[in-house]
């Protein structure tokens, strides 16, 4: 195995092992970016975290201009210069959150945001409560896993090998099925259940050790 | 005074919120935060909201003559200058005890009545512009007493209907400064800067300019920026928190949100009882009543505290 973090290629080379050469690289490299792809979409990992400080112009961000990568199925946390948290909500509580509505508040800082579709370009923009003029806002949030080529970089975000096992893993066991090889069943469920468990060790989301969830992590035996 | 300013209240609120299921809305966070001021400042007569309002009282005003018609608001004055930035004065035209409220002065020879003149025309007649009701930065019912400094003696107040009862065959005395108050309401006039305040009703009315001490306990200050303080004392910054938690938690049907008003409740009743025992006062509350009542010596058998024993 190599030693993380990977690349692409040593990736693909060991996929290439473990399915004894019949498939080439050329073609195994997309069912890598597929793994890649279905364990990042199962989770909001550590790697993955970005902080930005970025002035809000009025009460739009663009994303495609923030940041491309930004994976806005994932968790995004927002807050005011101030550490003040800035509250995703959705369309219902939109209507009952102008200022006007309230009293005792301070209408000059963001209320609530929430994502909506863009006219500029993918993946959409964050609007926010009420509009402001040139305001300074702290956001965390996660970035779509690189795509992979044949080839020295990218490299994976983690350090961990046995993310890379579950990597081959799913790769693997895409192809065997596609293929009809013997066997991709068995591969389909260790995958699963080991991406379970990379759920709950890194996930962004975690705050405290020891919980049930992460007490099963591993229990599954495969 | 205070321990805590606005942003480090709601950071505090934000944190004892700080699970997935108890997401709220920083506006949420700050009108519970400016609700829970309110309502620990009314819990009780805080000694900490003591203040102090110098009523000037205004000068009367006869220069001229008047003339209105009958069913008419209008009164056109000849010789004389109004203010156009007078409010809440009343007008006693000569030949009619029927004093007018005047809602506004639309020039400076135009007075607009708030009810129509429902009598025969008068013109030009002699007339006393006065005012015996005072807007006050303060709420209907949160009076100490009114001073007057002069004169050094303090003003009687009696409740409006006892006032209005025992004033009636003099309602039109005049005097260098008033003996009695009651409570007036509000300011009706839309356009008046002290629309809706609270206002304080004198008799007998004054002729001359001067002034009055009003002490009241005062309506706190919303907060609004980061760096706004409390006028709380360090102690009560726990109840104010716990209150607004109890309000957010309320609206997010988080359990447990009783659990916050029982603790800020609690407190409160304790800081009461604190702040009417103590040792600094000569006897307990209510010590302006006679014969003194006493509600911490009732265990004295007496049930009365008769008064000073000399």
């Amino acid at each position: 195995m190599p030693v993380p973090p990977s690349s692409g290629q040593t990736i693909t080379d060991q996929v290439f092992f473990r399915l004894g050469g019949r498939v080439p690289t050329t073609l195994l490299i997309d069912y890598v970016n597929k793994a890649l792809s279905t364990i990042s979409g199962a989770a909001s990992y550590v790697w993955d975290v970005k902080t930005a400080l970025v002035v809000i112009p009025t009460n739009t961000l663009e994303l495609s201009t923030f940041d491309a990568d930004i994976d806005i199925g994932s968790d995004i946390s927002i807050t005011n210069a101030n550490g003040i948290p800035i509250q995703r909500v959705d369309e219902n509580d939109l209507l009952s959150s102008q200022a006007a509505q309230y009293v005792g508040i301070n209408p000059l800082m963001f209320n609530n945001w929430y994502i909506a579709q863009s006219s500029v370009a993918a993946p959409g923009k964050i609007v926010f409560t009420p509009t402001l003029l040139n305001t300074t806002i702290l956001i965390t949030y996660n970035v779509l896993p690189p795509v992979l080529t044949y080839g020295g970089s990218p490299l994976l975000r983690w350090t961990q090998q046995w993310m890379d096992d579950l990597l081959i893993d799913g790769a693997e066991f895409e192809v065997k099925r596609i293929m009809n090889f013997e066997g991709w069943q068995a591969l389909e469920q260790r995958f699963i259940a080991k991406l379970q468990d990379a759920r709950v060790v890194f996930s962004s989301q975690r705050k405290d050790t020891g919980t049930l969830e992460e007490a099963q992590v591993g229990a599954t035996g495969v | 005074m205070a321990y805590r300013n606005f942003l480090q209240l709601q950071s505090e609120v934000f944190r004892q919120l700080n699970s997935f299921r108890e997401k709220a809305e920083p506006w949420w966070v700050q009108a519970a935060l400016n609700d829970s001021l309110l309502e620990i400042c009314q819990f009780h007569n805080w000694n900490f909201l003591i203040d102090r309002y110098d009523m000037a009282l205004a000068q009367s005003y006869s220069t001229g003559t008047v003339s209105v018609a009958e069913g008419s608001s209008v009164v056109t004055l000849t010789g004389g200058v109004w203010d156009t930035a007078w409010f809440n004065k009343k007008i006693l035209m000569t030949g009619s005890n029927m004093e007018k409220e005047v809602d506004h002065f639309s020039s400076t020879t135009t007075a607009v009545l708030r009810y129509p003149w429902a009598f025969p025309s008068i013109v030009d007649v002699g007339y006393f512009l006065y005012q015996d009701e005072y807007p006050v930065p303060m709420q209907n019912g949160r009076d100490i007493l009114i001073l007057n400094p002069t004169l050094r003696y303090r003003l009687i107040k009696l409740d409006r209907y006892s006032a209005e009862d025992r004033t009636v065959w003099a309602r039109f005395t005049f005097g260098p400064s008033p003996t009695h108050y009651s409570d007036g309401g509000a300011d009706v006039t839309t356009t008046s800067p002290t629309y809706n305040q609270a206002r304080i009703k004198l008799w007998p009315p004054v002729t001359g300019a001067s002034g009055l001490i009003l002490l009241f306990f005062k309506t706190p200050t919303i907060l609004l920026n980061d760096t706004d303080t409390t006028v709380l004392p360090n102690e009560f910054e726990e109840v104010l928190i716990k209150l607004a938690l109890y309000r957010v938690r309320r609206k997010i049907g988080s359990p447990n949100w009783m659990d916050d008003k029982t603790f800020a409740m609690q407190a409160l009743m304790q800081f009461r009882e604190k702040q009417n025992v103590q040792p600094s006062y000569d006897y307990s509350v209510q010590f302006q009543a006679y014969p003194f009542w006493d509600p911490y010596a009732t265990d004295a058998a007496l049930g009365v505290w008769p008064g000073i024993i000399r």
